[in-house]
């Protein structure tokens, strides 16, 4: 027998080739087959192969239209057709199912994108995987601390000793100053300090200057394309001769002004929003600057870059213990640091680190996870709706699926058909929910403070927008699709119709969209309460118009000038000079002593440097001993202390007076104890401190209090007296107040997101319940006529109708307090201060669902119970 | 030229189907061309220089008999038309009129 050519190259050739082709070309192969054939079979069979997939190009191939199942295409086609027509039929629930769809998709959308956009921070840098920051963990008296910056001979050491460092370079901390240039004075207050490695590491483009030349001379100055515009007016680009022009920084510091002159090296792009180093302009780095080259300070950031297969958990390894080698020379008196690497990637979100170490932008990964869990739960109520109301609503379908069954159709193919359904309202919901988030995005911008777009352009966005669309699709279509092609059409056809079935499965899906519901309310009513707990809870001090103007600009005579000249205003009822604004104040030690302090005792102790004005002007209390007297020169050496200081060092109030006590060397006594205030944010418990009243040393600005009602004229006071002692700079100052709750502005947008999200989450879930009180009142026509005839008034119909559900609802309350219970009870236990956890909250929370379910239901139930009974009786 | 244009192989395949008058069809083709251009001819790209110069109008088709030969396939002979003859005729005038014009020249 004649060997034909070889079957698969065969079927592949049938399988592309274009029909018309076909004939012609499959002949004319196997006529070459055949003739080579009997000289060599082995090369025929191989040739033919070759010569089959010569053929496969667009010339020859089958086009798409007359695909080769002609059959499924328009099947597809017609359940579309089908799916529309069964849309527009019921138009009601269609709207509730897409409006309830939608709403959840934009949750989802809008959360993703600030999902997406909280993520995408400092991945523009083309070795941002390779990127670390050294940061470290500190141990001071007996407690963990995690430091983000690290001693100044960090960088190059790591470089010199571990050959996996590739690259290592410095920033300094963020300060403020201005900057000179010709009669053009421009404020900044982000200015920083780097190395050479600075831009070789980070991708922070040069617009003008090449990064081998930046930071090499100590008085070289880098700045934004931003701050040259403002320096050098809008077409700084166009000067040739711009690179080498002076610019006079006035340094702002502890002792007065300084003035340097400094040369621009180059103009950098401003940072992307997206980074988490900002900055306006960047200095040189001095290693004598704020005492830094050496292993005991920690005053900048340290970064390194490793080579590309390297291990950072090798390296961290390595570093344990690191230290010692470089310390042990210099002190050998400290507990050592324990020193590890950050990933670039991981600095926005995932940075916590104490004493105000880390100056740059970050966000709190925490709070990420809340809005997706916010976000999922809206979307996933909407996706319950769907279920709930497909399934309700399945004996309307319950024919048809029983005469496509009997006509021959498979049930993959039913399904498929509800899938199909499924996939055209999840298309018009993504469209709608496309323009729901573009409505919504300014608003959701303002509560960010983000500037978020929607890309719908961008091939990425586009791809996970269909892919997203899938999910949902199927996670909306898949049980229905189950279920309504599970019917058996011998029964379905005779009108035999279990209404129970699938009842349980609703009723659970109900109870898990209103449980959600509540937790969502009860969360928002928590942080809501929590937040205004912090607002009014008494400080300790009096926050009400009080500012803080700062004075670091001015020379101490000029400040202590400044000082005075507001005491003689009228309209202003305190000055006081101080080392800090009040602010979550981190300047604490273990440099101190005491009477009766045992040598291994020790802890920290937050210093403040003031004046014989700062409680009166404050309103601090002392609950023992006297306040500082100017008259006594004494008084200089003297402290006041808090009562948890004197409580920690083992003294009652009336105890600790007359006590002496050390302060980095400076050996005085204790004339007062003062009631204790809060000077940390409300996650902090109140820790010990210590006032001292040393004219000498540093402070950093004025505390002023205002008259009542006289705050604007104390302001305008304010700027005028300032401009005395700086006609340059203008004066800084805020409110205390403001500024206090500024510190909860990360629990205040979650709040805003948690409350606005349940709003969202009561209407999708209520407008479900719509839905099925709707098809339930419409099944139960006859039932209600009968009732209506024998003499059940129209409340009586309305409580029968609604009862269910208002079980379902109470049902989830009690499902929602203890998980809300436990969710909230962890966020509050971030918070050393903070409101008590009342089952009536949670009473409170649920009533709110409730009372919109009661009225969803309701008002649907007294509708049908309105109807007149001889219609519903009639009906056949 | 006319606003048709035919490729260099399209031309061959052309003459080759007027060259074997009523009896061209695929292997045919390629085999004639094969002992011409004693060469290797891809099948394939005979097929898709003969749907051009279909398309293009130079030549018809139609169906032959099943040949046992060809697995039950028909044969699709092609036939030159009164429009590919111009067109080959058009090219050889222009070919030739330039030949004309070479000067003698000698390669010693």
């Amino acid at each position: 027998m004649k060997a034909g050519p070889p079957k698969k190259a065969l079927q592949f050739l049938r399988w592309f080739c274009r029909e018309d082709y076909i004939e012609e070309i499959e002949g004319d192969l196997t006529e070459l087959f055949n003739k080579q054939y009997t000289s060599s079979p082995r090369l025929a069979q191989s040739v033919f192969v070759g010569r089959v997939v010569n053929y496969f190009r667009p010339e020859f191939l089958k086009s798409l239209k007359n695909s080769r199942q002609p059959n499924s295409y328009s099947m597809y086609q017609s359940y579309i057709k089908i799916g529309w027509r069964n849309l527009l039929k019921s138009k009601g629930y269609s709207l509730i199912n897409i409006s309830g769809l939608a709403i959840g998709l934009a949750c989802a959308l809008a959360i993703g994108l600030f999902i997406q956009d909280e993520y995408s921070y400092d991945r523009f840098h083309r070795n941002a995987r390779d990127i670390y920051r050294v940061v470290q963990q500190q141990v001071q008296a007996g407690e963990l601390y995690h430091v983000a910056s690290s001693p100044g001979l960090m960088g190059e050491a790591l470089k010199a000793d571990f050959p996996e460092v590739l690259k290592s370079c410095f920033l300094g901390y963020k300060r403020s100053g201005v900057l000179q240039q010709g009669t053009i004075t421009v404020e900044s207050s982000a200015i920083t300090m780097a190395d050479p490695g600075f831009l070789k590491m980070f991708d922070f483009p040069l617009v003008m200057g090449s990064p081998d030349k930046v930071f090499t001379e100590p008085n070289q100055i880098v700045i934004t394309d931003r701050m040259a515009a403002n320096l050098f007016g809008r077409d700084w680009m166009a000067d040739s001769q711009l690179l080498g022009k002076t610019i006079i920084y006035n340094r702002k510091g502890g002792e007065g002004t300084r003035m340097d002159e400094l040369i621009l090296a180059g103009v950098v792009k401003e940072p992307p929003v997206n980074s988490h180093i900002q900055f306006e302009v960047v200095l040189t780095y001095d290693p004598k600057a704020d005492n830094n080259d050496n292993w005991l300070s920690n005053n900048y950031l340290t970064y390194i870059q490793l080579n590309h297969n390297v291990n950072p958990a090798d390296l961290n390894r390595k570093l344990d213990g690191y230290i010692d080698k470089y310390r042990s020379a210099a002190n050998g008196n400290f507990t050592s640091p324990v020193f590890y690497l950050q990933p670039l990637t991981d600095i926005y979100l995932h940075s916590d680190f104490d004493f105000q170490t880390d100056w740059t932008k970050t966000s709190n990964i925490v709070y990420v996870r809340v809005f997706f869990a916010v976000g999922m739960i809206v979307l996933l109520i909407a996706v319950f709706n769907f279920i709930n109301l497909s399934t309700a609503r399945a004996i309307r379908r319950a024919k048809e699926v029983g005469i496509r069954k009997t006509i021959g159709a498979y049930r993959s193919q039913l399904m498929t058909q509800f899938l199909a359904e499924s996939f055209l309202i999840t298309g018009i919901s993504v469209v709608l929910a496309l323009v729901l988030v573009n409505i919504g995005l300014p608003f959701l911008n303002s509560v960010a403070s983000k500037s978020l777009t929607l890309p719908i352009t961008e091939l990425p966005f586009a791809m996970a927008l269909l892919l997203f669309m899938v999910i949902v699709s199927l996670m909306a279509g898949f049980y229905p699709s189950v279920y309504l092609s599970g019917f058996q059409p011998t029964k379905v056809l005779k009108g035999v119709f279990d209404i129970r079935s699938g009842r349980r499965f609703r009723q659970i899906l109900v109870v898990t969209q209103f449980t959600f519901t509540v937790i969502l309310v009860a969360g928002s009513i928590i942080i809501s309460k929590q937040l205004s707990f912090l607002r009014d809870k008494d400080l300790g001090f009096d926050k009400s118009q009080l500012l803080y103007v700062q004075t670091d600009n001015l020379s101490k005579e000029r400040a202590q000038l400044l000082k005075s000249d507001l005491q003689k205003q009228s309209a202003i009822m305190g000055a006081a000079s101080t080392s800090n604004s009040l602010i979550d104040v981190i300047n604490s030690t273990v440099g101190f002593e005491w009477e009766g302090k045992l040598p291994e005792d020790k802890f920290l102790i937050t210093r403040l440097n003031v004046d014989p004005w700062y409680l009166s002007t404050t309103g601090m209390k002392l609950i023992s001993g006297r306040n500082f007297n100017p008259e006594m020169p004494t008084d200089t050496t003297a402290y006041i202390i808090n009562e948890s200081a004197a409580r920690r060092m083992g003294w009652t109030p009336v105890e600790a007076l007359e006590k002496s006590f050390t302060l980095h060397g400076v050996k005085g006594l204790i004339i007062g104890v003062v009631g204790d205030f809060h000077f940390r944010p409300m996650t902090a418990a109140i820790e010990p401190l210590v006032f001292s009243y040393m004219p000498s040393r540093y402070y950093s600005g004025i505390m002023v209090k205002a008259g009542p009602n006289r705050v604007k004229e104390s302001i305008t006071l304010i700027e005028e007296l300032y401009k005395k002692y700086d006609p340059v700079i203008s004066a800084h100052f805020n409110f205390v107040d403001q500024k206090l709750e500024n510190q909860y502005q990360s629990e205040q947008r979650t709040g805003k997101v948690v409350f606005f999200f349940s709003l969202l989450a009561i209407f999708v879930a209520c407008l479900g319940l719509y839905g099925l009180a709707t098809f339930n009142a419409e099944r139960r026509t006859k039932e209600i006529g009968v009732r209506k005839v024998m003499g059940a008034s129209v409340i009586n119909v309305g409580a029968l109708l609604s009862r269910d559900f208002i079980y379902l609802i109470l049902l989830s309350i009690i499902i929602a307090s203890p998980v809300g219970y436990l969710l909230m009870r962890n966020w509050l236990e971030g918070f050393v201060y903070r409101i008590e956890l009342d089952w009536r909250l949670f009473l409170a929370a649920g009533s709110l669902p409730l009372v919109a379910a009661i009225l969803t239901v309701f008002h649907q139930a007294v509708a049908a119970a309105r109807m007149d009974p001889v219609k519903a009786l009639r009906s056949e | 030229m006319a606003q048709q244009s035919l490729g260099e192989f399209e031309e061959l395949v052309l003459l080759m189907v007027a060259a074997l008058h009523d009896e061209a069809y695929g292997v045919i083709i390629l085999e004639g061309l094969e002992e011409k251009l004693k060469k290797k001819v891809n099948i394939s790209a005979v097929h898709v220089a003969l749907k051009r110069i279909e398309d293009k109008g130079f030549v018809k088709s139609r169906f032959g008999g099943i040949t046992e030969d060809r697995g039950g396939r028909r044969k699709k002979f092609y036939v030159i038309t009164a429009l590919g003859k111009r067109m080959l005729d058009a090219q050889y005038e222009v070919r030739n009129s330039i030949y004309k014009q070479i000067p003698k020249i000698s390669f010693g």
